[in-house]
C-alpha cells in the first residue's frame, strides 16, 4: 500500500514537472514582476534547489499533508480539497447505498424468476444505459424537471437565500435531488444484474443442491446460503466503486453545478492550478488505495477462504 | 451445430443484424461524409442564421453559430469511430498479450502485471485524465494512448484467466513435450485460443471509448481542430442552449453517441454468444 501511494506521489511529481516553464512564472503570472521579488518568490517555494532535492521536499511535506499551495485560492490545498469532499461524498453515497440496498433485493429476485418478463426488462435497461453517456442523461433530466417542468431547481447546491438552519437544509435537499436521481437510476439496474449474475452462479453450486436435498426451504437457501456467499464479490465491486464515491463524478459536478470533488478537478484544470490539480487527484488515489486495503483485510475477515488461498 | 461463416452467424441474431446495421450505416456517413452532409461544418461561409429549428432546409436546425447539425452529426462520425476502432484494437493487443505472457511465464511477471492491474481498475478515470490533458496539452492522440492505458487492464485480466486454463490442457503439456518453447506455445496455441474474448472485449472497449471521448469533449477536452458529438454538447451547454429552447442542439448528438456505442456493445454482445453458445441457454 505504502508503495503504491509512492509510485503515485512520484508520477504526479514527475508528470507536473514535465510541463514546460518555470512553474514560479505560473504563479505570480505577471512577467513585469523586478527580478528581486522573483528570486524571493522563488526561494520561498525551493524552486531555486535541483529538480531531486525538490522532489525529497515535495515527498517529505506529503507525508506531513502538505501537498502546496492554490495560485487560485492562495492557501494550503489540502485545506480546499478538504472542503470540497463532504459535498461529494453527499452528493454520491444517498444513490449508492440506495441504489445497493434495493438493487440486492431486485438482482436476488430476478434471479430466482430468471427469464421471466421482469428478468429481461432489467438486463435489458441495464445493458442499454451502459451506452447512454451519463452527463447527456443528466442533462435531458435537468432539461425535462428542472426547465420544462420547474420542479427541481436548475443547478447549484444551496438558495443563497436560505439562512436559518431548517431551511437550509431543505434546500439542499431540493437541489441534491436530480442528481441523486440520476446517479440512482444509472447505478441501480447495473449493480441488480451483478447480483443476479452472481446469484445465478452460486445456485449452480453443489452446495445449493445440497441444501435443496436437505429440504430447506427457498428463504432460507437465499438467505443463508446464496447471500452469504455473493458478499464477497459484491465487496470487491463496491471496492471499484470508491473513485467515484471519493472523487464524485466531474461530468455530473458539472452539469448541476455541484461544487465537489469533480467539479474541483476541472476548475483547477480551467485556471491552469496545477498544485490544486495535483492534490485533488492524488488525494482521491491515496483514499482509493487505503480504502482497498481496508477492503482486502475486512474481506479477509468475513470469508474464511480468503485467507487460506 | 454445424458452425457458418462468422458474419453469417452474427446476421442470424437479432442483435448481430442490428449492430451490422447501424454499424455499417455509421462507417457509410464517416467515410463519405463530404458527399452525404448538406452542408459542410468546416466552411465558414455556409452558415446561417442561428438556432433555427428543424425544417426541410435543416432537417435537424442549426446550432448557436448558425451551423447545420445534422452535418456537424455526420462529420463528427468521423472521430467517434476512428477512436473508438483505435482504442478497441490497442485494447484488445495490449490487454491480450500482457495478460497471455503474465499467465504463460507467471511468477514474478504474472504479479507484477496484475498487480498493475488491480492498481489501475481501481484508478479515478477521469480526473486523471484531465490532470494529463491538462499538463501535456488535449489532441486526438492524446486520448486514443490514455484510453488505451486505461483500459488494457481489464482484457488482460480477462485474457490472464482464459489462457491459465487453457494451459492445463493436455495439448499444451504434449507440445511442450515435443520441445516447443514457451514463446512457441504461446504464440501458436495460447493466443489463438483467446482471440474469440480479444473481439468481443474489443467491441466493449471501443464502445466505452465512444462514450469517454463524448464525456471529455463535453467537459472541453476535445481536440480543438475537430467537429465531435461531445463538442457540440459542450458548445450547446456553454451557450445556454436550453434556456434558448434549442431542444435539438442537445438531444440530438446524444441519441448519436448512444446509437454508436450501443451497436457496438451490441455487436459486443453478439460475437459472446456465437463464440460461447452455451451463454445462450443462460441468458436468452
Amino acid at each position: 500500500m505504502v508503495l503504491t501511494i509512492f509510485l503515485a506521489l512520484t508520477f504526479s511529481f514527475l508528470l507536473i514537472r514535465l510541463l514546460p516553464g518555470d512553474p514560479a512564472e505560473r504563479y505570480y503570472g505577471d512577467p513585469r514582476l523586478p527580478i528581486e521579488i522573483k528570486t524571493e518568490i522563488k526561494a520561498a517555494f525551493g524552486l531555486d534547489k535541483p529538480v531531486y532535492m525538490q522532489y525529497f521536499i515535495f515527498l517529505g511535506n506529503a507525508v506531513k499533508g502538505d501537498l502546496g499551495i492554490s495560485y487560485t485560492y492562495r492557501r494550503s490545498v489540502v485545506g480546499v480539497v478538504m472542503e470540497r469532499m463532504p459535498w461529494t461524498l453527499l452528493l454520491t453515497t444517498v444513490p449508492t447505498v440506495l441504489s445497493m440496498v434495493l438493487g440486492l433485493k431486485i438482482g436476488t429476485y430476478i434471479a430466482f424468476n430468471r427469464l421471466k418478463f421482469f428478468d429481461r426488462f432489467m438486463r435489458s435497461v441495464a445493458f442499454a444505459l451502459n451506452s447512454v453517456p451519463t452527463f447527456w442523461l443528466a442533462l435531458l433530466m435537468v432539461m425535462g424537471f428542472a426547465f420544462y417542468l420547474p420542479i427541481f431547481p436548475l443547478q447549484g447546491m444551496i438558495d443563497p437565500l436560505a439562512v436559518t438552519m431548517p431551511e437550509r437544509f431543505f434546500s439542499v435537499l431540493r437541489h441534491a435531488a436530480l442528481p441523486w436521481i440520476t446517479i440512482f437510476m444509472v447505478t441501480l439496474p447495473s449493480f441488480a444484474v451483478h447480483v443476479r449474475n452472481l446469484t445465478i452462479n452460486i445456485l449452480g453450486e453443489d452446495f445449493i443442491i445440497t441444501a435443496k436435498a436437505k429440504g430447506l426451504k427457498k428463504a432460507q437457501i437465499r438467505k443463508k446460503h446464496v447471500l452469504r456467499n455473493a458478499l464477497g464479490p459484491l465487496f470487491s465491486i463496491l471496492t471499484l466503486r470508491v473513485a467515484g464515491l471519493v472523487g464524485g463524478s466531474v461530468l455530473i459536478e458539472t452539469i448541476f453545478s455541484w461544487r465537489g470533488m469533480g467539479l474541483l478537478v476541472l476548475e483547477a484544470s480551467r485556471g491552469s492550478d496545477y498544485p490544486l490539480l495535483q492534490a485533488t487527484v492524488l488525494i482521491t488515489i491515496i483514499l482509493v488505495i487505503v480504502a482497498n486495503f481496508v477492503a482486502d483485510i475486512l474481506q479477509a475477515v468475513f470469508d474464511p477462504r480468503v485467507r487460506y488461498s | 451445430m454445424k458452425r457458418r461463416g462468422p458474419l453469417k452467424e452474427l446476421w442470424n441474431s437479432t442483435e448481430g443484424r442490428f449492430s451490422l446495421v447501424v454499424i455499417s450505416g455509421l462507417v457509410i456517413l464517416a467515410i463519405f461524409a463530404g458527399w452525404i452532409a448538406p452542408y459542410d461544418p468546416y466552411d465558414i461561409t455556409q452558415r446561417t442564421f442561428p438556432l433555427q429549428p428543424p425544417s426541410t432546409r435543416h432537417l435537424l436546425g442549426t446550432d448557436g453559430f448558425g451551423i447545420d447539425v445534422l452535418s456537424q452529426i455526420i462529420y463528427g462520425a468521423r472521430v467517434s469511430l476512428t477512436i473508438g476502432v483505435l482504442v478497441g484494437v490497442g485494447v484488445a493487443a495490449i490487454g491480450g498479450f500482457i495478460g497471455a505472457l503474465a499467465a504463460t511465464y507467471g511468477g514474478i511477471s504474472d504479479t507484477l502485471s496484475m498487480r498493475t492491474v488491480d492498481f489501475i481498475m481501481v484508478l479515478p478515470g477521469l480526473p486523471i485524465m484531465i490532470m494529463i490533458m491538462t499538463t501535456i496539452g488535449s489532441s486526438f492522440w492524446v486520448m486514443v494512448m490514455i484510453f488505451i492505458m486505461f483500459g488494457w487492464a481489464g482484457t488482460a485480466r480477462v485474457t490472464r484467466a482464459i489462457v491459465l486454463v487453457e494451459k492445463s490442457r493436455g495439448y499444451v503439456d504434449a507440445a511442450r513435450c515435443a520441445g516447443a518453447s514457451k514463446m512457441y506455445v504461446l504464440m501458436k496455441h495460447l493466443l489463438p485460443a483467446t482471440y474469440s474474448i480479444l473481439f468481443v472485449t474489443a467491441a466493449f472497449a471501443a464502445g466505452g471509448a465512444i462514450l469517454a471521448e463524448a464525456g471529455l469533449a463535453f467537459l472541453g477536452f476535445g481536440d480543438p481542430k475537430l467537429v465531435s458529438w461531445g463538442k457540440m454538447l459542450n458548445f450547446a451547454r456553454t451557450y445556454n442552449a436550453m434556456i434558448l429552447g434549442a431542444w435539438w442542439w442537445i438531444i440530438f448528438p446524444g441519441v448519436a453517441v448512444f446509437l454508436a456505442s450501443f451497436s457496438i456493445m451490441m455487436m459486443g454482445i453478439a460475437l459472446e454468444k456465437t463464440f460461447n453458445p452455451r451463454l445462450r441457454e443462460r441468458d436468452r
